[in-house]
Formats: structure tokens, sequence, C-alpha cells
């Protein structure tokens, strides 16, 4: 109750930070009883410091490991928001089913927000001059070609190119492209560039 | 870095202190490990982590009164003055610098603040030359949790630099949590 | 020479659009060396856009294999890489410090001397938003009565201002005062045209803000 519980959370946020784990809905919900206990305990013993004055100094001991509790649990919850963006600008809009499924649900609410907002902007940039947005989760990496040779590595199917070509993206086939086209394949794993 | 929602200064805060609480804290024996009573007595001294001290402490009147750490204390400053570099730092302090710099506050001489920056520095400069190759790298004292991030930051920086510097470019890669989600998968398959 | 009219002749027309990526350029390198958020350019960003759609067209009348088609190929990715990294820059900034930059930017409205644009605003208040309603509905309202407040200025994040920087400086700067933290002992330093410096941020904030120097 003070502390020790929820430090097992934020401990196993620190050991993996580049990935994210299951949300770990069981011990969350045991730390909120947590806090739900020493709340009780603080109201008995406010209404007797009339009695015992000394009371008084356990109630703030409590309210101490109260605020710690809020503390940590907002913390672990920040920290995998901060790991849940990322994933929109290295997976997508569409999470696959096994990433998904590491995200509570109200995460994956979030993340839909936050897919939206981002949406949202980047379809409002040079409105004013008629472009209708810019992708930002595109161009994420300074160009040093114009083509690359890239294989492919997991089967993706019929590729369409800016100037109507149309490629078959099979497992373990080499292309020559152009580099912008192929970023944001190569970011999620599908292509893999030979160098 | 000291900010509410760091997870690093919350594992920080989580290191323990020895206090001596100046008042009665009715219930509270179970802070106190060799106590036998449901009853904290004032003058009883606990190890308690720092969260909690520094929240006792800035109570008015205060709950407890914060002692220095052995290895915040003469002893260790001592060596740790004389050369720093051959310290073990995992050993000594994951978090040395960061829960110094709590410590640092009920120091009333300024010499675990001194002992620090003295510190830092003696091992940031060990640290600086020794990542510019890996054969050094590995040749360190074991470091703190900070110095290991900051070490593990001009490795890599150092590899990109000498990667642009021969190549001239920089190939594109999969992104990083894609490939720990992917790997982690593999692994876990392996386990099946 | 106006820089926002592109209706000229051929020759003029480059050198117009050869300085606004120049200013461009440096917005972007002061945006990602600066610890804080700057001063949106977004009049370069629009100017810029509207390059890349003129370029975009003399491209498109190039036979495909033409070797100017190439280049011009490249100069584009390369300017719309820099536009796009300046702009996730910023949006980095202010998802980091979005407590802190929308109070900012409140009070920076009503003096009219805003920093961000009227999108990142909106985008700013949403993502705070989405943040204080993911964190109340999953812990705060969960909790006991009188700890369920969503304390903004207990979470609030601050940028480092005390972080060193390497500049340049543009022009011959008198009289910048470097406060020494640990004592009395300030310090006044004097910068000349074109000499390059380490510095804190703090002190020449508002020299990156009006150009007087830039970040390397």
């Amino acid at each position: 109750m003070f502390g020790e519980k929820v430090i097992e959370l934020i401990k196993e946020a620190e050991r993996n930070r580049g990935t994210l784990d299951q949300f770990n809905d069981e011990t969350i919900r045991q730390i909120i009883e947590e806090m739900h206990v020493l709340f009780k305990l603080n109201m008995n013993d406010a209404n007797s410091t009339t009695e015992n004055k000394s009371l008084w100094t356990t109630v703030q001991v409590r309210h101490s490991a109260l605020e710690r509790n809020k503390r940590c649990l907002l913390a672990y919850l920040y920290n995998r928001m901060n790991k849940i963006k990322t994933l929109r600008w290295e997976f997508g809009s569409v999470l696959p089913p096994d990433v998904r499924e590491l995200l509570s649900d109200g995460e994956y609410d979030w993340f839909s927000k936050y897919s939206t907002n981002l949406a949202t902007y980047m379809r409002s940039l040079g409105e004013d001059i008629g472009y209708h947005g810019i992708d930002l989760t595109e161009n994420l990496r300074p160009p040093k070609s114009l083509y690359i040779e890239v294989l492919c590595v997991s089967d993706h199917g019929k590729f369409e190119l800016e100037d109507g070509d149309v490629i078959m993206l099979k497992k373990n086939t080499r292309h020559f492209l152009p580099a912008s086209e192929c970023q944001t394949l190569i970011r999620k794993g599908i292509l893999q560039q030979i160098v | 870095m000291a900010n509410y929602l760091s997870i690093t200064d919350i594992l920080v805060t989580n290191e323990k202190v020895p206090c001596k609480f100046l008042h009665d804290l009715p219930k509270m024996g179970f802070m106190d490990p060799s106590a036998t009573e449901d009853d904290l007595k004032a003058g009883t001294n606990v190890e308690i982590p720092i969260w909690l001290a520094e929240s006792l402490h800035a109570r008015r009147p205060p709950l407890v009164s914060v002692e220095l750490p052995k290895i915040y204390k003469e002893t260790y400053r001592e060596i740790l003055n004389a050369d720093a570099c051959t310290v073990d730092m995992h050993k000594l302090g994951q978090y040395f610098y960061e829960l110094g710099c709590y410590i640092a506050k009920y120091d009333i001489k300024g010499e675990v603040a001194t002992t620090l920056i003295d510190t830092f520095k003696q091992r940031f400069r060990m640290i600086l030359s020794a990542s510019v190759s890996t054969d050094s790298i590995t040749a360190l004292q074991p470091l703190s949790t900070s110095e290991r991030d900051r070490t593990a930051g001009a490795v890599v920086t150092e590899k990109a630099l000498s990667g642009w510097l021969k190549r001239g470019d920089c190939p594109l890669t999969t992104a990083t949590m894609v490939a720990n989600h992917r790997k982690r998968k593999r692994a876990e398959m392996e386990m099946l | 020479m106006d820089t926002e009219d592109i209706e000229l002749s051929e020759e003029e027309e480059e050198i117009t659009a050869e300085t606004v990526l120049k200013t461009l350029q440096i917005a972007w390198q002061n945006e990602r060396l600066a610890p804080e958020i700057l001063p949106h350019r977004n009049d370069m960003v629009e100017c810029m856009l509207g390059q890349i759609q003129h370029m975009e067209r003399n491209i498109n009348k190039l036979p495909k294999t033409d070797l100017r088609a190439s280049i011009h190929q490249m100069e584009l990715n390369r300017i719309k890489y820099i536009i796009c990294n300046y702009l996730k820059t910023r949006l980095d900034k202010i998802e980091k410090y979005c407590i802190s930059i929308v109070n900012d930017e409140k009070q920076r409205i009503e003096s009219g001397s805003n920093y961000l644009t009227v999108s990142e605003f909106r985008y700013a208040q949403e993502y705070l938003l989405n943040m204080e309603n993911h964190l109340k509905s999953t812990v705060l309202n969960h909790v006991p009565g009188n700890m369920q407040s969503f304390e903004m200025n207990k979470m609030a994040i601050y940028p480092n201002l005390q972080s060193h920087i390497f500049l340049k400086a543009n022009d011959t700067i008198n009289g910048i005062i470097l406060e020494d933290l640990l004592g009395d002992h300030d310090e006044e330093i004097d910068l000349e045209e074109g000499s390059q410096h380490i510095l804190q941020y703090k002190p020449v904030a508002e020299l990156v803000k009006n150009g007087k120097v830039q970040l390397v």
C-alpha cells in the first residue's frame, strides 16, 4: 500500500523501454483498491483525532502514500501513451492485431483520437494555397538518392507507383524503386534496403 | 528531470534513506522491521524511501529528520574525491547522482554537492575518452544507470558518424518499435 | 524585392525561391536545436509549398528519362524533407510540452505575439484534452474522492532553457548578460558579427527569435 505494488508497474515499464507490454489491468485495479482502503482508514482516523491528537500524523503519512500511488499510476499511463504515439508514426493508422491487443480499450480509444487529431492537422497544411495536406509520416528520413534497391521480406501483393506502374511485391524478390515511395514499407519492415 | 510524470524520478525517489521519526506515529509500526508494537514511537530510526521522507520532512512541524546514507558520508566521499574512476558505480548506487541531488539538500555543509560535481567531472572525462572505441567501453568500470544511458548514446552517435563518413549515406531501416516488437514475438514463439 | 510576389520573370523568380529556401532552412535548423518552441514561419512554409507545386508542374512537362527531371526531383525531395521535418519537430515539442505551451500561447495570443499557427494551436489543445480524458477515464475517476483532480501545474513539463547551444552571430551584439546561478559573478559579453560561440540558450533566446543569431 505504501508504493510497493505500484513500483512493480513502474519497473516493468522501465525494463522494456523499446517495446510496449500488455496493459496491466489487474495490477492497476489492485492498486486503486488499495488506495480506497487507505482512504477509508484515513476517514476513520480523521474523525478520531479529537480524542487522539497524534493520529493526525498517521493520517498525513497515509495521505503521502495516496499521492505516491496516484503519481505512479499516472506516470505508467503517460509512459505508455508516449509509446503508443510512436506506434502511429511507425505502424501507421491501422495497427496489426497482435499490437492492438497490447493496448487497453481506453488506450486504443486514445490512439484513435490521436490519429484523427494528427490527420486533421496534416490536412490543414497548405490549405490556403490549394494544397490538400501533407503526410508528415511519409518524409521521416533525409533523401540520399533518387532510387534504391530493396528486398521484399514478406508478401505484400500489388503496389502501385506514382507514375502508374504496378509491381508485385513477393517475398524474396528484389526491386529498384524510388526512395521516397519505399520509405513507409521499409519502416514497417516489409522491404529492406540493400546496400 | 524531476518532473511528476518521470519514470526515472519515481525510481530514484524509491531509494531508501535513514531517518529518525520526531513524533509518535500510531498504527505505523510496520514501517520498522524490528518493531514489536503497532505504534511507531518518536525517536525510532528507520530506513524509508526518499519520497516518503521528503513528504514527511516538509510537514509543519517536520515528522522526520533525514540523515545521509553511508555512501554520501565522509568515508565514501574521500574515496570518490581521491579517484572516482575506479569505483564500481553500479554497486555503489544505480542512481548515485540523482539520489545525491535529493540528499544534498539535507547536507548543511554542502560537501555532498561538491563531491557529486567532482565525481561527475572525473567519470565524464573517462567515459568520453572511452566512447570512441568499443574495446575501451567494455573495459570501463561498471556504471550508474544515467552513465550507462549516456554511454549508449555516445556509442550510437560514434557509429552513425563513422558510418556516414565511410559510406556517405544512411540506409533506410525498419522502425525501432516495429523491429523490437518482431524480436519479442520471435523469442516468445521459440519458447513455446 | 517583394519575396511574396512570384509573378516575376524567370531569373528573378529563381532568386526569390532561393531566398525563401535559405530562410526556411535557417528556421528549420533553429527549431531543431532550440530547446523551446520558436515563433512559427508559416509564411515561408506556404511560399515553399507554392514553389513545390510550380516545380512539380515543370517536371511533369519533361520526359521521364530527362536528366533535368531527376535533378529537379532530388531537389523537390530535399525541400519536402526540410518542410516535413520542420513541422514534425514543432509537433514533437507541442506534444512534449503541451501543458506549458497551451498556457503560454493563450497569453501570447492576447498580446498578438503567438508562436503557433492556428492549426498548431488547435492541435495542441486537442492533444491536451485527449490526454486529460484518457487519464481521467482510466485512473482519476476511479480513485478516492479528494485525489481525483487532474493537476496540470504538477504534470507540466518545461523545456530546459539552460541547455547549451552552438550559435553564430549574424550581427554584432553587445551586452549579453550571463547569469551566475551559483554565485554573484554575472558576466557581460559581446558577440562580434560572424563569430561562433557555445552558450546557454536562455540569455540568447530572444536573439534567436529575432534573427540576430542563428543556431548551428
